[in-house]
């Protein structure tokens, strides 16, 4: 058996943090396999003198470290792969996989970053799955609330967890699911290796998960008979399925007297629905349809105009663009530079195509309409394929005008209502399959 | 529950789809004064129509009118659905020539109107081939986009009402039903469509019946509004009295100028999702019937929309269109009293259908 | 294997979408918006056509016009897209003045009526004036005159009834309508071009099926409106001792047959307020002249109108009831003439 820990060492030698510690107890003395990184050791050394003092024989001592003892050498692989500390006795006849002590290399709990919810808890998701699994726990305290763990992957074997309530969530979808996550048989890496994963949807831009950073807007999801998945290290609860109300409403509205959700709600229809058509319905009345406009407005129209170069389409796309690049870039750019960006392209910039006469004035206002209409929307995903959406139509108007928005519109509601997950339309208004309890 | 609600939309939608262009023509030909007359006993009429076709479908269960017809055997599907599809194939494409040139007119007067011709087409069969799902979720929103604005053109052309342009007077020798024109005004429905969708005829006939009345409440708005607004001798003299009674609104307060617009938007909408449907009934009924080495349905929509669409090109002017159109909804009533009839006689034959289905 | 082929198709159909629908672009900038066409005749021949549009650049002139000729109104107009700088957007005209030597013309009238209401750019809405003036001068005087924008006629018609009572507008689709109506003739306003203002109202001319039938002052327009229940209120009244304003008039008509000739009796209630009275002035006398007053001006109006046969009040409407369809047709030369009129007009303070 000692050539286990000789085969260990071959097996790990390339590895730099790697270490073989030889320790010796008063009652035995062993081999500490496993990697730095992962493990405290000095604690973790202590922890185990202290649980020796109590000891009365070797075995004792392992049986009481771990539950694990005695194992070949393929789980001692194993086990040290995935971070846990392994002992094995000099003469090699005894091993045991034991919990250290961990380097601790999760953040901590904090606020979200992605979504700033207004009078709401502000805690958020974090790396862990354990963690983010116990935060729903702490929060939903019953019995129904199921947790199905799974590992998959080729090369990386990632954890990944599906929680529901039972009862709620209708059995056929779980199992299905269920079927499905088993069926993975390449890495998981992103959220789009998952969407894959689930029925085929080419060049879509809806995702077939709402990803929130909020446990509460998770819990929500939950009790609204939906399915939680969560990633190992992604600190997002993935809602499956997604749905289009989850753009418009989240659980956190609800703070707030019941008119005033409504008023919130339908201000984000308005920015979405505004996002899409406003782009298009400027080309479309500045360039195909101007006798829709009554005669002051045309003639103000006309005169705000007067002497501008570009077409009407291009000038629009070329702002459309431009904004969509300032948007990303101050994604991109550290937080300390961000604001720069914001002033140079939206303030100067604007500024200075205006009084360039490149574009006109009220183009200006519509974009920077558009610009806030599309961040109303909830979530940064839907923020961004609602900002997508609007090319299609804006190169429809630009041929057809009016008719073209109309029908471009159209055209959007049709693609959206044909997307599925699982036989669950994305329109779905309410989500209403009700599951029985087994 | 759903489900139903999503159908009576496509139902409300489809029928309105018919009413606005042709429909007001047809009935100021047929009568020059009590016009209710017309239309409540074609609804009447439509309606007994509607109640046989519900009977008999209630006879099987869970069946559509394919699959009953199948059941009978092949040959009797192919006898009855065949020119049925030619039927609806030839209404798909007068429907959308007839309503292209009329978009064409509102809103780009200086574009062919093929291209326009060509925009719907492929929207439709593109909602075609989606399935009747889709149909059925987009129809929902489209319903609460068109009806609104639906809504504010009747309201808004209530300033321009004139009560004395119309007389209310009964007119009692009825005469119009001898009329020819009057049997094509009977196809102008299309309430088959309930046999298609499996869960359709599940449904109350109160609730069928609720909406049909909301229907034939549109046409009468549709036939009442021009006729309010330039009475009975100046109506006949226009192509499109609907039109151009809301195109003789002016709203001062109103940004737009042209109320003519948000009629051709919901025009727009209406077109698109009636003829999406007319499609995907066509497809269906020829890839259930026909099942050639498993063609499927989008091969036979996009197939047949070809065919609508050089039919719809190839006609040269459109007084013609409007004959076309015509004739093939006069070939749809012969369809709607053929095909209810026939089912409901087989179901009753085959002792309360129930007992046949199960022997086989 | 299905969807991308089904894709590859719509892509090919998207191409062929792309390719198609170029014809109405044409940027807002680049179009001219004509707001008032001119129709007139020259020579009683050729029919000449006057745009007026505005200059958006410019701070000096508000507004130019275009002048052509042409054999007829079409032709004309492909003359002026022919000619002009830029394209022409019928789509914003708001009025149309014709001039009154075309107007004579019954058949040449109902025709150009007949190619307005049809055509597809120039919108039905817009308002129809005759003028006796040269159209060119009324369409030009725009430009004179100081503190006025280029849609200053637009703006002329549309103050509003209760800014400016006595003005009316008839817009081209009552105008179409009327020439089928057997029971209803209508007024078109009558303007000229003013010395301080754009526009002057001369009162209206009274259409019959497309004819020209007499001229009538703005007094007898605004018995028109009273009977087509249009608001009046703020129409002012001069009774040499006193003078009133109108604030709320109704009116109820009831109808009957004698004899196969038709009756009405017609009750007009006027409520009035009083601007200013000479001294010990009653009331009562105020409302005795106003009433004697309306009364006379609606007999005459009726009478003359009786005599041309044109049913402006349009009292014929009101016997759709009583009178069967088809002898309707003949209710200007049939039963127009003998119509009996008991109008009565009670005045009261508000």
């Amino acid at each position: 058996m000692r050539n286990s820990v000789k085969e260990i060492k071959t097996k790990f030698s390339t590895q730099g943090d790697f270490f073989i510690e030889e320790e010796s107890y008063d009652k035995m003395s062993c081999y500490l396999i496993g990697f730095k990184t992962l493990i405290d050791l000095p604690k973790t050394k202590l922890y185990i003198q202290q649980m020796g003092e109590s000891c009365t024989s070797k075995s004792a001592l392992l049986g009481k470290l771990s539950e694990e003892t005695n194992v070949n050498t393929e789980q001692l692989i194993k086990g040290i792969l995935e971070g846990k500390l392994v002992i094995v006795t000099k003469d090699g006849k005894e091993n045991a996989i034991v919990d250290p002590i961990v380097q601790n290399l999760n953040s901590s709990i904090g606020e979200p970053k992605n979504e700033s919810p207004v009078h709401s808890s502000t805690d958020a998701f974090v790396e862990d799955i354990n963690t983010n699994v116990g935060m729903l726990r702490k929060r939903l305290n019953t019995d129904r609330l199921c947790h199905c763990t799974y590992q998959v992957g080729e090369l990386d074997k990632r954890r990944l967890s599906m929680l529901y309530i039972n009862g709620k969530a209708p059995n056929d979808l779980v199992n299905k699911i269920h079927h499905q996550l088993n069926q993975i048989d390449s890495d998981i890496e992103t959220i789009d290796d998952l969407n894959k994963r689930f029925e085929k949807r080419r060049l879509s831009p809806v995702s077939h998960f709402s990803a929130t950073e909020l446990p509460i807007q998770a819990i929500h999801s939950l009790k609204k008979n939906r399915i939680v998945l969560f990633m190992d290290n992604y600190p997002f609860a993935l809602v499956f399925p997604n749905l289009i109300l989850d753009m418009f409403s989240t659980e956190n509205d609800r703070n707030f007297p019941f008119i005033l959700t409504f008023m919130l709600r339908f201000f984000r229809v308005i920015g979405a629905v505004a996002t899409v058509i406003f782009p298009a319905l400027y080309v479309a009345l500045v360039s195909v349809n101007p006798g829709i406009f009554r005669t002051d407005l045309a003639l103000f129209v006309a005169k705000s105009r007067e002497g501008i170069p570009l077409s009407a389409f291009l000038e629009t796309i070329a702002m459309v663009v431009l904004v969509d690049l300032i948007l990303e870039a101050i994604v991109r750019l550290p937080k300390s530079v961000g604001p720069a960006i914001t002033m140079v392209g939206g303030i100067i910039l604007g500024q200075a195509v205006v009084e360039a006469n490149l574009v006109s004035n009220l183009l200006v206002i519509v974009i920077t309409a558009v610009v806030i209409a599309s961040s109303a929307v909830i979530g940064m995903q839907n923020s961004l394929y609602i900002r997508l959406l609007k090319y299609p139509i804006l190169v429809l108007a630009s041929l057809f005008g009016i008719l073209g928005v109309f029908i471009g519109f159209i055209f959007t509601i049709i693609y959206l209502a044909s997307l599925t997950s699982d036989d669950i339309p994305y329109l779905t208004l309410r989500f209403e399959h009700k599951g029985d309890t087994k | 529950m759903t489900h139903r609600i999503q159908v009576g939309m496509l139902f409300i939608i489809m029928h309105l789809s018919f009413s606005y262009l042709i429909y007001p023509d047809l009935i100021y030909r047929l009568t020059k004064t009590s016009h209710w007359e017309v239309i409540l006993c074609q609804g009447l009429m439509q309606l007994i129509l509607l109640w046989i076709y519900y009977k008999g479908l209630n006879y099987f269960p869970d069946k559509n009118v394919i699959e009953i017809y199948l059941k009978i055997g092949k040959w009797a599907a192919i006898i009855f659905l065949t020119p049925y599809v030619i039927n609806l194939i030839a209404i798909v494409g007068f429907n959308l020539r007839l309503h292209a040139e009329v978009i064409n007119d509102v809103f780009l007067p200086r574009t062919p109107y093929w291209s326009i011709l060509i925009l719907l087409f492929f929207i439709s069969v593109y909602t075609a081939i989606k399935g009747l799902d889709t149909i059925l979720r987009s129809s929902v929103i489209i319903f609460f986009i068109v009806i609104p604005l639906i809504f504010f053109n009747i309201f808004s052309s209530f300033t321009n009402f004139d009560l004395h342009s119309v007389s209310p007077v009964w007119d009692s020798p009825l005469k119009f039903l001898f009329n020819i024109k009057y049997f094509y005004l009977m196809g102008f429905s299309s309430f088959l469509i309930l046999g298609f969708i499996s869960s359709g005829a599940n449904s109350n006939f109160c609730q069928i019946f609720a909406v049909f009345v909301s229907v034939v409440l549109f046409s009468l708005s549709a036939v009442y509004i021009p006729l309010f607004i330039f009475g009975q001798e100046t109506v006949t003299t226009l192509a499109y009295p609907f039109l151009e009674a809301i195109n003789s609104v002016d709203i001062s307060w109103f940004i737009f100028n042209r109320q003519t617009m948000v009629f051709g938007i919901s025009l727009v909408g209406l077109v698109i999702l009636a003829n999406a449907v007319l499609l995907w009934m066509s497809g269906h009924i020829m890839q259930k019937t026909y099942k050639w080495k498993t063609m499927e349905a989008a091969y036979w929509i996009i197939l047949l929309s070809v065919i609508a669409f050089v039919v719809a090109l190839v006609v040269p002017h459109q007084s013609l269109v409007e004959k076309f159109f015509l004739w093939s909804t006069g070939a749809q009533t012969y369809f709607m009293i053929i095909i209810p009839s026939f089912i409901f006689l087989y179901g009753s034959l085959s002792k309360g259908g129930l007992v046949g289905y199960d022997k086989k | 294997m299905i969807k991308s082929k089904v894709s590859r198709l719509s892509i090919v159909f998207l191409s062929i979408l792309f390719l198609s629908g170029c014809w109405d672009i044409k940027d807002i900038n680049n179009r001219s918006l004509p707001l008032v066409l001119g129709i007139s005749k020259e020579n009683g021949q050729e029919y000449k056509l006057t745009l007026q549009i505005p200059i958006p650049k410019s701070d000096n002139q508000i507004s130019r016009t275009v002048t052509e000729k042409g054999k007829t109104v079409t032709n004309a107009l492909g003359h002026i897209q022919t000619n002009s700088e830029n394209a022409i957007d019928y789509s914003q005209v708001q009025l149309i003045v014709i001039q009154k030597n075309l107007a004579k013309n019954q058949q040449e009238f109902r025709d150009l009526i007949k190619f307005l209401m049809g055509s597809e750019d120039i919108p039905s809405r817009a308002l129809v004036a005759i003028t006796d003036d040269n159209v060119e001068n009324v369409l030009s005087n725009i430009n004179n005159k100081l503190g006025v924008n280029a849609s200053a006629i637009y703006d002329y018609f549309n103050k509003g009834t209760a800014w400016a009572p006595e003005l009316f507008s008839t817009p081209i689709w009552e105008v179409y309508r009327s020439q089928f109506l057997s029971t209803k003739d209508i007024a078109v306003p009558a303007v000229r071009a003013g010395k301080d203002t754009v526009l002057v109202f001369e009162g209206s001319t009274i259409l019959r099926q497309g004819q020209f039938i007499e001229t009538i002052g703005p007094k007898d327009s605004q018995m028109i409106n009273v009977f087509n229940n249009k608001d009046v209120k703020g129409y002012t009244e001069n009774l040499g001792f006193a003078s009133i304003m109108v604030t709320n008039s109704s009116i109820q008509s009831k109808i009957k047959m004698n004899n196969n000739k038709p009756y009405v009796t017609s009750d007009l209630r006027l409520k009035i307020h009083i601007l200013e009275r000479k001294q010990g002035i009653t009331n009562k006398k105020i409302y005795e002249k106003i009433e004697r007053l309306t009364e006379r001006r609606f007999y005459n109006l009726l009478k003359k109108t009786q005599h041309s046969q044109s049913d402006i009040f349009g009292f014929g409407q009101q016997f759709q009831h009583v009178i069967s369809y088809h002898d309707l047709k003949d209710w200007r030369y049939k039963y127009y003439p003998d119509l009996k009129v008991d109008f009565k007009v009670h005045a009261n303070l508000e």
